[in-house]
């Protein structure tokens, strides 16, 4: 059963479709990661799944309810089931709060408890994910990044949630700091049954994570695919184009690659049809009998193996060698 | 709102920015300033003519005077269109404005356009010299305070120079001229005071009118400085190793004035209202002494017209500032939108 | 669960007392905290006790006999036209000044902070309409409109008050629109809202505390600014009416006796200005005690400490000189006869000293008076002197001393002497001469050998360590194209100086690709911006050379200097928007330095520009030369920031993580660029990036850097074969590969990078090292081959312990 389903969400600002059409849905207890370049879409998803950003069309579901348009009470409730913790540790923790009344003021949001287990509480949080509870007392200006990271992932474990939206939380971080955030992340959905939304522009954080993998661009899904189908056989030219941008440790770079070029268009103005074929180094731009790319619109195409991939040509990996 | 009222105003949207759309950057900018600039003073116009609302009594008992019979103010009245409804009163002031016509003046009987030909060019000698000092002072002060405290330089020249800003900057202009004409008419006796004669009488308002200014802009000025000097583009300008005066004039400077272009419209605000205390403490026969005389004796018509003038000019030098800062840095043209 | 309980006793224990709160310490970490103290204690209970000591009769009771007196016994700062007290006049008129300038402030914040912020709430035309109301509001002089508003309200006290609340409103409504519209939209509220904390939460916990500082700030400002207008409004007379006075009233009455009696419309606007500056000290104060930054900062601050910052000798220096002058210059105008100021000093030093013998005065006092004036001026220079400059302070502390005990005793000397025997007085005064003179030379002679002796350590321990090494990496590399030897970058701040770059040796041979990596803080761009000579401020940086093409830049004159760097290196830096001069061309910021240096231009300049564009890959180079930098994409800014550097067809490019702040797809496409630049143009890069996935893919050798050193230094085709430093061995085991095994945990490095104020004794890795042993934490490991063309600085492979092997 699907802990999250969103279906066909559509988000506007303004003038700009900042998500069209995207459809998906995260297993209980499981992880979707969300990749694509900045402009994507990808973090308006969260923004809209956590009620920051209004929905134009579609529909969002938790355990099979309706959450769309959620008000009132049932907003509330919402609250505590779904959380967020966002990119930029130094920006996303109150300044004028401890750390202490951060985490305190959500348990007395949340959780019944009295004001000594709420201390007892807060402590233990802390020790959760691997900080002295004595930094109750301390400021967001006193953390290191990485640090504050923690706080936020304690805080938001305080109102004891069942998906958790974790927009680009490593790419502020060191490596050394961004392998301990993933390690506990994976660690309390472990303990806590969590199911995690998690986006990032790091293919290879998001490989680590994920157990299936959605790849947007320009505001759609491309691709959707297990983890380790997606990196082993991509289908959609643009994921095998993002794979190939990494830097994979071989000396030298990797000779194989087909690199992408240009840059992602301007989100106002989209190119028609299939949305990439403008960069597509399978598409129109070398191969000219390939016209169905400017003309048609490339649903998500379900094959057998479970496997979407919204593409005219899809690739098979032999056809490259 | 009506379904077609709808359609009508959508048509109207449309229109617009299809016309917007056909235009260079250069006529849309000028277009946009145009239309906004017509608004301001739409604003302006309508502010000014509620002032005769707003104030208590009845304006046709003062002109006429106190002791008038009921036939002369019923005359008043009609003189001065007040039996007529509000909205025919509105375009006759309009009407009024359009051809320099401001009224007569309730007490002197003299027509306010004289009033302001009369005051305003002393008004705007002294509001302009205050302006050359204050741009003259503070933008290279602020620059030169600002390259000397980069980067946390300098620390105590920084304490003293904010000391001293906020303290100027807290002065009231009437306390800085009483001062000024202490020291250097009074004790020294270097330099006149209450007399428009001699052409040294300027010097101490225009100080006075534009100390505050003149602190409060070296301060953005300096941290303008500071800001622009901490940008990335600075440390390639230094990284390609142009030579100081380089640096200084093509990269600097121009980032810096745009930041004292765009509150030099505020500054001249201020600088206005200045003349108006400083125009009492020294005599200078400015439109400041007169507005203070038409309030005391509730000339309404002189404290419309010289309100009216004075917001005019400022909404004027407001859209020249603006057209100004598009030509200096091309980035407005584009963020306006 | 018992650590939880010690947090609770943390929470039990800190109730404090309010003077030892961090909000009071933090209030008080600036002289201006003190003395909004002091101003406006002085300022609440004049407005308490003026109108319970003073009777009506004090101040509206005329003598007009005693009209316009100068300053005396019964009258401190004289009489006004009808023979009143001007310094109970002024006092008098304390509570009522303050209630009109705060009622007015209250007035106008209140309206103006209301329409701000619903403004800022509105939905999307209101919004538009109401800025813009604001904003054409905003555009009339204050003054005037308040003026014009008098006229509707009425000349009055309270016309006045409301005049000025309503038309200092849109400027307090601007500040709180920008404030509620900019909080909004933060990362901290959207998390928040995410929590689900009611509105009200949101307001009073998340958004008001974090605009609070500014808008006290502002709110006082407002006050002073409040108080300005009221006061020039009963200075026009349009304010304060009838027998009622306020300041700006009594400055009126002044300033048409400005010849006669001077202090009637100073002593007024004396206190106008000083009830500002109090208004503004305050709430810089206020603001101050609100930053919770500042709460930890000054906890560690002993209130002797403060005492000392207080009363350091250039403080005293200041105002003792600066009161002594005030004294001397500006009193005197006051006295009964301003043509004599000397006499009304003389008359007041008799006053004080309690005698009565005036005749005797004159003898000497005209040298007396001279020496001691210019001793204030003396005192001043020192203060100046010690005040901006560090170096002097002793020196000027000692002086001053001097000059104030040689006028003490001079002046006691004057009084002691009754007057008759100015013998005396030159005796002590000579006295104090020359025991200032013996006193000045025995402190320069110690200033003198403090100084060399500091200098003469200091270079000794920046030098001492790398000189045994340098041999053996000279014979490595016979032509290097860049040479560092010794670079080091030392920073002295308030709390102790930190090194960031530490004692480098590097080479960079021609055609070479060589990474730098490292952790954020292990110095890897300053150790860039070193070897381009750009170290900021107030790094200092010192090296014992570093050659570039065989030319030792360190010691180069300036303007050769220019020529020389400007043509042989160029850099590229991380983010290409802000790198790029937004207000001029990319044409002219790609050709301005070649014009310089080479003193190329016109068509062959432009044919240049075009060529470099090209290898960049920038199409329609021609139109885009002529474009701004927003009109460029981002990645396009970084080619045409690489195009900036090829230019002068530099030996050397260093790039400062050029690929960071850009996508994947665009980083591997600049990544490219690069590669092809150093293969077909033969340019050196030295490459900084956080990522060593970059790094393996371009370099042909790596440099790792932790704390400020090189760590490793070692060929990338090595690089996953050999034995390396454990930090190389964790930085990239840490990456998330691509053939990982996703079920085990990711490879993190335990601990964090050391704090550069707080390096461990011996290797800095050491606590996070899973090898460790008792060497590290004794010794800083050095830098040394293992072989060729390998440098490696850990004990456990430069010289392993006997035990350690069997790791």
């Amino acid at each position: 059963m699907n802990k999250l389903r969103v279906r066909d969400l559509v988000v506007r600002y303004g003038q700009l479709t900042a998500v069209d059409g995207v459809s998906f849905g995260i297993p209980a207890g499981g992880t979707l990661g969300l990749v694509g370049e900045s402009g994507s879409g990808k973090s308006t998803i969260a923004r809209a799944i956590v009620q920051l950003a209004s929905v134009a069309r579609g529909q969002i579901a938790l355990d099979e309810v309706d959450i769309t348009f959620a008000r009132g009470a049932d907003l509330n409730e919402l609250r505590s089931r779904i959380q967020m913790i966002f990119q930029d540790p130094y920006a996303s923790l109150n300044p004028r709060l401890s750390v202490g009344a951060m985490i305190d003021e959500v348990l007395q949001r949340h959780r019944s408890l009295n004001a000594d287990e709420r201390r007892q509480e807060v402590g233990r949080l802390l020790e959760m994910v691997a900080l002295d509870p004595l930094f109750a007392d301390r400021y967001p200006h006193q953390f290191s990044g990485g640090q504050r990271q923690r706080i936020a992932i304690a805080r938001t474990l305080a109102s004891q949630p069942e998906l958790v939206i974790l927009d680009e939380v490593v790419s502020a971080l060191d490596v050394s700091v961004q392998a301990e955030i993933l390690n506990l992340l994976r660690e309390l959905q472990r303990e806590f049954q969590l199911s995690y939304l998690f986006i990032s522009h790091d293919l290879s954080v998001v490989r680590y994570m994920s157990d299936s993998v959605c790849v947007m661009y320009l505001g759609q899904i491309v691709e959707w695919k297990e983890t380790e189908d997606l990196f082993r056989q991509p289908e959609h030219p643009y994921t095998q184009g993002l794979i190939d941008s990494i830097p994979k440790m071989i000396v030298g770079g990797d000779p194989n690659r087909i690199p992408l070029s240009g840059e992602i268009p301007d989100p106002h103005d989209p190119p028609p049809a299939c949305r990439f074929h403008t960069r597509c180094p399978f598409g129109p731009l070398a191969h000219p009998e390939r016209a169905a790319c400017r003309e048609d619109d490339p649903h998500l195409r379900i094959d057998k193996s479970n496997h979407y991939a919204a593409c005219h040509y899809p690739l098979v990996r032999k056809e490259l060698a | 709102m009506t379904s077609s009222q709808l359609t009508l105003h959508k048509s109207n949207k449309e229109t617009l920015t299809w016309l917007t759309g056909r235009l260079g950057p250069w006529p849309r900018f000028l277009l946009k300033r145009a239309m906004s600039l017509f608004v301001v003073l739409a604003m302006l116009l309508v502010l000014t003519f509620l002032l005769i609302y707003m104030v208590p009594g009845d304006p046709a008992v003062r002109k006429a005077g106190i002791d008038a019979s009921a036939e002369q103010i019923e005359f008043e009245r009609k003189a001065l269109g007040l039996d007529q409804p509000a909205h025919v009163q509105f375009i006759r002031y309009v009407q009024g404005v359009a051809r320099l016509d401001f009224g007569t003046s309730f007490i002197t009987k003299q027509p306010v356009t004289e009033v302001l030909q009369q005051r305003f060019p002393r008004t705007f000698q002294l509001a302009g010299t205050g302006l050359l000092i204050v741009m003259m002072v503070s933008v290279p002060l602020g620059i030169l305070i600002g390259a000397l405290t980069r980067e946390g330089r300098n620390r105590r020249l920084e304490v003293v120079f904010m000391s001293v800003t906020s303290t100027s900057s807290a002065m009231p202009e009437f306390l800085t001229a009483t001062f000024l004409a202490f020291i250097f008419a009074v004790t020294l006796n270097w330099l006149p005071v209450g007399t428009t004669q001699k052409s040294t009488a300027i010097i101490l308002p225009a100080i006075s009118v534009s100390l505050r200014p003149v602190a409060s802009l070296a301060r953005v000025v300096r941290l303008e400085t500071l800001n622009v000097l901490a940008q990335d583009y600075i440390r390639t300008a230094r990284s390609k190793r142009l030579p100081a005066y380089l640096i200084f004039m093509r990269h600097l400077l121009p980032n810096v004035l745009t930041a004292a272009l765009t509150i030099g419209g505020l500054v001249f605000a201020g600088l206005l209202g200045g003349t108006v205390i400083v125009e009492n403490v020294f005599a200078w026969p400015g439109l400041g002494q007169r507005v203070v005389d038409a309030v005391f004796n509730l000339d309404y018509p002189v404290i419309q017209g010289i309100v009216l003038y004075f917001g005019m000019i400022v909404v004027l030098i407001n859209t020249a500032v603006d057209i100004l800062l598009a030509l200096v840095d091309p980035r407005t043209l584009v963020l306006s939108e | 669960m018992s650590s939880a309980a010690t947090y609770s006793d943390v929470r039990a224990r800190s109730y404090l007392a309010f003077w030892r709160t961090p909000f009071f310490r933090a209030f008080l970490s600036s002289p201006s905290g003190f003395l909004a103290l002091i101003l406006t204690g002085i300022l609440l209970a004049t407005a308490l006790l003026a109108p319970l000591v003073l009777t009506r009769e004090d101040v509206y009771q005329r003598n007009v006999r005693r009209r316009l007196e100068a300053p005396s016994a019964d009258h401190v700062l004289g009489t006004d036209n009808l023979g009143r007290d001007i310094l109970k006049r002024t006092l008098y008129a304390t509570p009522l000044t303050l209630q009109l300038a705060t009622s007015a402030a209250g007035m106008a914040i209140v309206i103006g902070f209301t329409s701000g912020a619903v403004t800022a709430y509105l939905p999307g035309r209101l919004r538009k309409i109401g800025v813009r109301l604001i904003e054409v509001m905003l555009a009339f002089p204050g003054i005037l409109i308040a003026i014009m508003l008098v006229a509707v309200f009425g000349t009055s006290a309270e016309g006045a008050v409301l005049a000025i609340g309503i038309a200092f409103s849109p400027s307090l409504a601007r500040v709180a629109y920008t404030l509620a519209s900019g909080v909004a939209g933060l990362d901290y509220i959207s998390s928040a809202r995410v929590l689900g904390l009611s509105s009200r939460r949101i307001v009073f916990r998340y958004i008001i505390p974090n605009i609070a500082e500014t808008l006290i700030v502002v709110s006082f400002n407002a006050t002073a600014a409040a108080l300005v207008a009221v006061s020039s409004l009963s200075f026009l007379g349009l304010g304060v009416q009838g027998t009622q006075f306020d300041w700006g009233r009594l400055i009126t009455e002044g300033v048409l006796r400005l010849y006669q009696v001077p202090l009637l419309a100073l002593a007024p606007a004396l206190a106008i200005g000083i009830t500002g500056l109090a208004l503004g000290f305050m709430g810089e104060a206020l603001a101050r005690g609100l930053n919770p930054v500042l709460w930890t900062q000054t906890a560690s601050i002993q209130s002797r400490t403060w005492l000392r910052r207080y009363f350091s000798s250039e403080y005293l220096l200041l105002s003792g000189s600066t009161l002594l002058l005030i004294v001397f210059y500006f009193l005197p105008w006051f006295g009964p006869d301003a043509a004599d100021p000397d006499r009304t000093l003389i008359t007041g030093a008799t006053i004080l000293a309690g005698s009565s013998n005036l005749t005797a005065i004159d003898i000497g006092s005209q040298g007396a008076m001279l020496l001691l004036r210019s001793g204030a001026w003396i005192a001043l220079l020192l203060g100046i002197v010690s005040y901006f400059f560090e170096r002097y302070r002793r020196i000027c502390a000692v002086l001053g001393l001097i000059c104030g005990f040689g006028a003490a005793s001079y002046f006691v000397s004057l009084l002691l002497a009754d007057f008759g025997n100015p013998g005396t007085a030159l005796a002590s005064a000579q006295l104090g001469f020359y025991f200032g003179l013996i006193a000045t030379i025995l402190l320069i002679l110690q200033v003198i050998s403090d100084k060399s002796a500091e200098t003469r350590g200091g270079r000794h321990a920046a030098v001492a360590p790398s000189e045994g090494r340098e041999a053996a990496t000279d014979a490595s590399l016979p032509q290097p194209l860049l040479q560092a030897r010794g670079l080091t970058v030392r920073f002295d701040l308030e709390s102790g100086p930190i090194v960031p770059v530490n004692d480098i040796n590097l080479d960079l041979a021609e055609g070479e690709i060589v990474g730098v990596v490292g952790e954020s803080g292990s110095g890897k761009s300053l150790t860039a911006l070193a070897i381009a000579q750009l170290v900021p401020h107030p790094g200092v940086l010192s090296a014992q050379h570093v050659r570039l093409r065989g030319e030792d830049i360190t010691v180069m004159p300036a303007g050769e200097l220019r020529y020389f760097l400007g043509s042989e290196m160029a850099m590229i830096f991380q983010d290409p928007m802000s790198s790029l001069n937004p207000a001029l061309k990319i044409g002219t910021q790609l050709t301005e330095a070649t014009r310089v240096h080479r003193r190329i231009r016109g068509k062959q300049l432009h044919k240049m520009a075009l060529e470099r564009m090209a290898d960049v890959h920038i199409s329609a180079a021609e139109t885009r030369l002529k474009q701004y930098p927003h009109e460029f994409s981002g990645g396009m800014r970084q080619r045409a920031m690489i195009a900036m550097g090829l230019m002068n067809s530099p030996s050397l490019i260093i790039a400062d993580e050029p690929t960071t702040a850009l996508d994947v797809t665009i980083q591997a496409q600049i990544i490219d660029v690069l590669r092809e630049i150093n293969q077909e143009q033969g340019t050196t890069i030295m490459l900084i990036s956080h990522d060593i996935g970059v790094i393996i893919e371009i370099c042909s050798r790596v440099l790792v850097m932790y704390a400020g050193r090189i760590v490793e230094d070692v060929k990338i085709t090595e690089l996953m074969t050999t034995d390396k430093h454990p930090y190389t061995e964790a930085l990239i085991a840490a990456v998330p590969a691509f053939d990982s095994n996703r079920d085990e945990p990711l490879a993190s490095i335990p601990g964090r990078p050391p704090d550069l104020d707080n390096l461990p004794a011996g290797c800095a890795f050491a606590p996070r090292c899973p090898y460790v042993f008792e060497r590290c934490h004794e010794e800083t490991p050095p830098l040394l081959h293992v072989d060729e063309t390998h440098r490696i600085a850990c004990f456990l492979r430069t010289d392993p312990p006997e035990d350690a092997t069997r790791e």
